[in-house]
Order: structure tokens, then C-alpha cells, then sequence
């Protein structure tokens, strides 16, 4: 029994998993490289912020065309600097600043991103997050 | 040595081309969860603890906090969390250590006091922080008699309910409708009122004669409604603060499904006269009765659209009970309803959105919704006996009444009142103490 357990390999992180899905690790960077990582990083938010944190408003008179871009930056390990900001949020008013209250929520509430395990040479890639909640699909 | 040097820093300029220097992630997020949000609600326990005329303000404090967290749980949109997970109890006077409401998976927290004034007022206060932004999102101050803390509760469940879903809340409003009682060829029904949580109930007519179809007035305390008073099926008014009611008109021919307009000040209802059901407007003022439509079909059910331009109805002038949709002055008559079956009991949304209605086939009962053109029909309940859908006034959400019949004519059986989000989730039973039909929603009390 030990020496099956012993056979589970460790759990990866969602950047691992999807570099060893999408692209072989320990290379120079190429601009190839580069967008290929890029885009694991983009997925490895999208999974974690979509499956685990982000509970849209629904049911609000046309709630599915309320759109949010949400922007904040990281530390080298993970964590949020300063405050997540959601783009004209002083001007907001009524279900549309309920949307972006959802969306804020959910950006710190997934916080610290660390488990993402996101590389530190590409650290200047990912400093800068800019997400847009848009739940258009799911509430129609 | 310069080739070299050269060719160093076309490397340089390679690598700069393929990592650029800084750059902003964007990310599109389309997918989440809906789910109930997290809230924590402490008890609103000031310092002190004075008997007021409707008992100890520390009794009255705990239970503001229990009808707003019933308010709040009973939407389905909010989760409230256990207290005896609390890590702190939540004093009001100093700002919340969000880091141990976070703890215990709250995601919003209210805090909040009841104090007595020396005047006998009780006066309450309550703040709603975001305890992951760790900001007050709102806070309000209220002074009131202290027999008036429930109202004061629901009240607090508007505030908190507006700023964290952006509308209007539903909690300070009442249901009428129609309590039942007794066998079933010999049914006493009566009038009833009562807080939409079912607090503070009231008959509002004894039983000695049948009463059907309350409709509240959108902008004041009174409730039309079919009375079958001395035998003859009347539309009245009944005002609710004098107990007074007066019938609308003397007209030929039977009245009945009364509804009013949005602005108060006409009734729509049908008239039957020899057979035939017609919809007419009566303007309440002058008392003066307008025919909209003309047709040898059962016209019945009207409802106004939330600014009175438009009525639906519905009519079997196309073969079957379908919904129809016209101008409010009988013009540009256009039928909505395609779906297989019958259409009944249409009503239109308070936000203007969607037509609710009663839809019958394959032996069962539905209530469901559809656009004003009759696209994106969307059916929330089933049953074998349900209809009379009526809004709660923010659009939010439907109560209607459902009957478990003792035979397969639809004969007898226990009626209840329930209700669902719009959403097609959260349906609940609203309980009553006798059996209940036919509910109507009254708008948010000033």
C-alpha cells in the first residue's frame, strides 16, 4: 500500500501541469517561448479565478452585459500590492458597482496567487494583471 | 573586437525583442460560480440594557439581527454564517478585525446597535463592510418607537440587500391573499394581510362571503378585490388603514380579475355580460368605465406594463387561452404566447423585463416567464395545480399558490403559497396559518 502511495506523484501546480501539457521546460526563452508561457499564465488565472473565486451577481435586470476590468499588480510572491482597482468604480452606481464589487471580491479573495507557482525570471510578464469579467456567456 | 561588440549587442537587441521589458496580462473572465454570498450579522447590542415598551433593547437588538438574517437567507442569495463560529462578537463602536471575520468565510459582515433614547425612541444603527476590502460599504441610522423594530429590521435588510445585489430590496412589503378553510364544496375564504416573512398576520373580512382576486394599489395602502358580498361577484376597494371597503361601480353583467393601473388611479378588470368577457378600465376618480377590447372571445386577466403604455391579457380568440398583448387604449391587439398548451394569469414584471403566467399541458401546471414579445420563455415551477404568479416589487421574484388536489379534476386538497427567484432557484413555501391562494404582493411601504 506504502509503495503505491508512493507512486502518486506530487500534486502540480496548475502552471505545471499546463507547462508539461503545453511545452517542454529548461529552454532558452524564444519569442515562441515566451507566448507560449505567457499563455499558461493567462490560463492558470482563468482557472483559478473562474472555478474557484468569482461569484458574478445574477439575476439583475441584464446582468450578463455588465463588464468589469479589474486591475492589479503582484509581488514576486504572489501577493497583491496596494489595492486591486476596477476601472471607473467612483462613478459606478447600482448593479454595475455590484459587479464590480463581485469582481474585487473575487481577484483578493484568490490572493496570494503563489499557489500558481508563476516563473520568477518571467516575474515582469506577469507584475501587471489586467482582468476583464465579463460574464456575458453565462448569464445571457 | 567592434564585430564582436556589434554582434553582442544585436544579441542584446534579440533578447529584448522576445521578453519585453514590461508588460500587462489581460485576461478575460467569463465563467464563475453563482453561489450565496458569505455574510456574517452580529447581534445589534448597545451598551446598555433599559426595558422599552416593547421589552429589553438588548432583546430588541438580538432580534433585528434575526429578522434580517432571516430576511437575507430566505432571498438565497445570502448564506449567513452560524454565530457560534464568530471569533469576535462583533462590537459596533470599533471597526471590524476583518482578518478573523475572513477566518470563518465571511465575505461581508454586518455590525450594528440598538439604544434606548431618553425621549422612549429606540434608536438603531447598522454598518455592512466588505471584509475583504476591508471598507465600510454602507451604514444607516434609524430612530423609531420600539414596537416598530421589526419594520426597522426589514428595513435594514433593504439597505444591506440593495447595496450588495444594486436593487431595490423586497423585505418591507406585505402579501395579501386569500386564507382558506373548511370542506371542500363548502370553502370560507377571507381575506388576509401579513408582513412578506408571514409576521404580524390579519383577517381582513370574516368568511360570510366569498372573496377572490386581491390586487394591491402600487401607490397606496388599499387592495382591490372580488367580492361575492349578498352573492353578487363585485370588484371592491378596501382601504387598509380605515378597514373600509366600497364596490367600484354598479354595472351590468359580472366584474371580476381587477388589477390596478401603476399609477393608482384606474382599475383594469373584465366584464362578463351575457356570456361573454371583455377587459375594461375603470378611472377611479370619476368612476367613468371604458371598454378596450370587443370580441366574441373570453377576453380576461389584464395587467398593465410598469408605465401604463401597454396591457396584457389573455383570450381564446385564437382557439385556445393564449397571452396577448395590446396598447392601454384596446389598439394594436398581437398575440405572444406560442408555446403548446394554455396561457393564463399573465402579469407584468415592476422592472418592465418579462410577463409571468400560468401555462397548462400534458396534465400539469407551470409558471414561467417570457419577454413582452414573447421571446426567451423560460418556465420556473411545475405542479399539478399551480397558478396566479404575482412580483415581488423589485422584479425579483415570484409568489404564486400551489393545490395538491384529491382527485385528478382538481377537486379539493390543501393550498399553500410559494415562492421562487427568478433565477428558477430558491423556491420556498410561505407559510400561512390556514390554507392560502391567490397572493399579491404590495409595493415597499413608505
Amino acid at each position: 500500500m506504502a509503495a503505491l502511495l508512493n507512486k502518486i506523484p506530487e500534486k502540480l501546480s496548475i502552471t505545471e501541469r499546463l507547462a508539461e501539457r503545453f511545452g517542454p521546460k529548461e529552454q532558452k526563452a524564444t519569442s515562441l517561448d515566451v507566448q507560449r508561457q505567457t499563455m499558461s499564465i493567462k490560463a492558470a488565472f482563468r482557472l483559478k479565478i473562474e472555478g474557484e473565486c468569482w461569484n458574478p451577481p445574477s439575476g439583475a435586470l441584464d446582468a450578463g452585459k455588465l463588464i468589469v476590468v479589474v486591475n492589479f499588480n503582484l509581488s514576486q510572491d504572489g501577493r497583491i500590492i496596494g489595492q486591486p482597482r476596477a476601472d471607473d468604480y467612483a462613478r459606478m452606481s447600482g448593479p454595475l458597482k455590484v459587479a464590480a464589487d463581485s469582481a474585487l471580491r473575487a481577484v483578493r479573495m484568490c490572493a496570494p496567487y503563489s499557489d500558481l507557482k508563476l516563473p520568477k525570471d518571467m516575474y515582469d510578464q506577469w507584475k501587471e494583471i489586467k482582468l476583464t469579467f465579463d460574464p456575458s456567456d453565462m448569464l445571457s | 573586437m567592434k564585430l564582436l561588440k556589434i554582434l553582442m549587442l544585436s544579441l542584446i537587441g534579440l533578447i529584448s525583442a522576445a521578453l519585453p521589458a514590461h508588460a500587462v496580462i489581460e485576461i478575460d473572465i467569463t465563467k464563475g460560480n453563482v453561489q450565496p454570498l458569505p455574510i456574517a450579522l452580529t447581534s445589534f447590542v448597545g451598551s446598555g440594557d433599559e426595558m422599552t415598551s416593547a421589552g429589553s433593547v438588548m432583546e430588541i437588538g438580538k432580534q433585528i439581527a434575526r429578522v434580517v438574517t432571516a430576511d437575507l437567507e430566505r432571498s438565497g442569495l445570502f448564506s449567513a454564517i452560524d454565530p457560534r463560529a464568530f471569533i469576535n462578537s462583533g462590537n459596533a463602536a470599533t471597526a471590524p478585525q476583518f482578518a478573523n471575520w475572513r477566518a470563518v468565510g465571511a465575505q461581508a459582515l454586518v455590525t450594528g446597535t440598538a439604544v434606548l433614547e431618553e425621549d422612549g425612541r429606540v434608536r438603531v444603527e447598522f454598518r455592512l463592510w466588505d471584509v475583504l476590502g476591508g471598507s465600510q460599504m454602507t451604514g444607516l441610522r434609524y430612530f423609531t418607537a420600539p414596537q416598530n423594530w421589526r419594520r426597522i429590521a426589514h428595513l435594514i435588510s433593504d439597505a444591506v440587500y440593495k447595496r450588495l445585489t444594486g436593487e431595490d430590496g423586497y423585505f418591507d412589503t406585505r402579501i395579501v391573499y386569500i386564507s382558506e378553510s373548511g370542506p371542500y364544496l363548502d370553502r370560507i375564504k377571507r381575506l388576509a394581510i401579513m408582513d412578506q416573512d408571514g409576521y404580524n398576520h390579519k383577517f381582513l373580512t370574516d368568511g360570510s362571503y366569498m372573496v377572490l382576486n386581491p390586487r394591491f394599489s402600487p401607490t397606496s395602502q388599499e387592495i382591490t378585490y372580488l367580492s361575492f358580498y349578498n352573492d353578487i361577484p363585485r370588484v371592491y376597494l378596501f382601504d387598509i388603514e380605515t378597514g373600509k371597503s366600497e364596490m367600484l361601480g354598479e354595472f351590468d353583467g359580472m366584474t371580476f380579475a381587477p388589477r390596478f393601473s401603476p399609477d393608482g388611479k384606474k382599475v383594469i378588470m373584465s366584464k362578463a355580460e351575457r356570456g361573454n368577457s371583455d377587459i375594461f378600465v375603470l378611472e377611479l376618480s370619476t368612476r367613468r368605465l371604458e371598454r378596450l377590447t370587443k370580441h366574441s372571445a373570453i377576453d380576461t386577466s389584464p395587467s398593465f406594463s410598469p408605465f401604463g403604455r401597454y396591457v396584457t391579457f389573455n383570450s381564446d380568440r385564437g382557439g385556445s387561452q393564449q397571452i396577448y398583448v395590446m396598447d392601454s387604449d384596446g389598439s394594436d391587439i398581437k398575440r405572444i404566447s406560442f408555446g403548446q398548451g394554455i396561457y393564463a394569469t399573465p402579469v407584468w414584471s415592476p422592472r418592465g423585463d418579462l410577463i409571468a403566467f400560468t401555462k397548462q399541458t400534458g396534465g400539469k401546471f407551470y409558471i414561467g416567464v417570457m419577454r413582452p414579445d414573447g421571446t426567451g420563455e423560460r418556465i420556473l415551477t411545475e405542479s399539478y395545480f399551480e397558478e396566479g404568479p404575482t412580483w415581488s416589487p423589485n422584479g425579483r421574484v415570484l409568489m404564486y399558490y400551489r393545490k395538491y388536489p384529491y382527485d385528478n379534476q382538481g377537486g379539493g386538497g390543501e393550498t399553500q403559497l410559494w415562492s421562487i427567484d427568478l433565477t428558477g432557484y430558491n423556491e420556498r413555501q410561505v407559510i400561512t396559518p390556514l390554507d392560502g391562494s391567490d397572493p399579491a404582493w404590495s409595493p415597499l411601504m413608505d
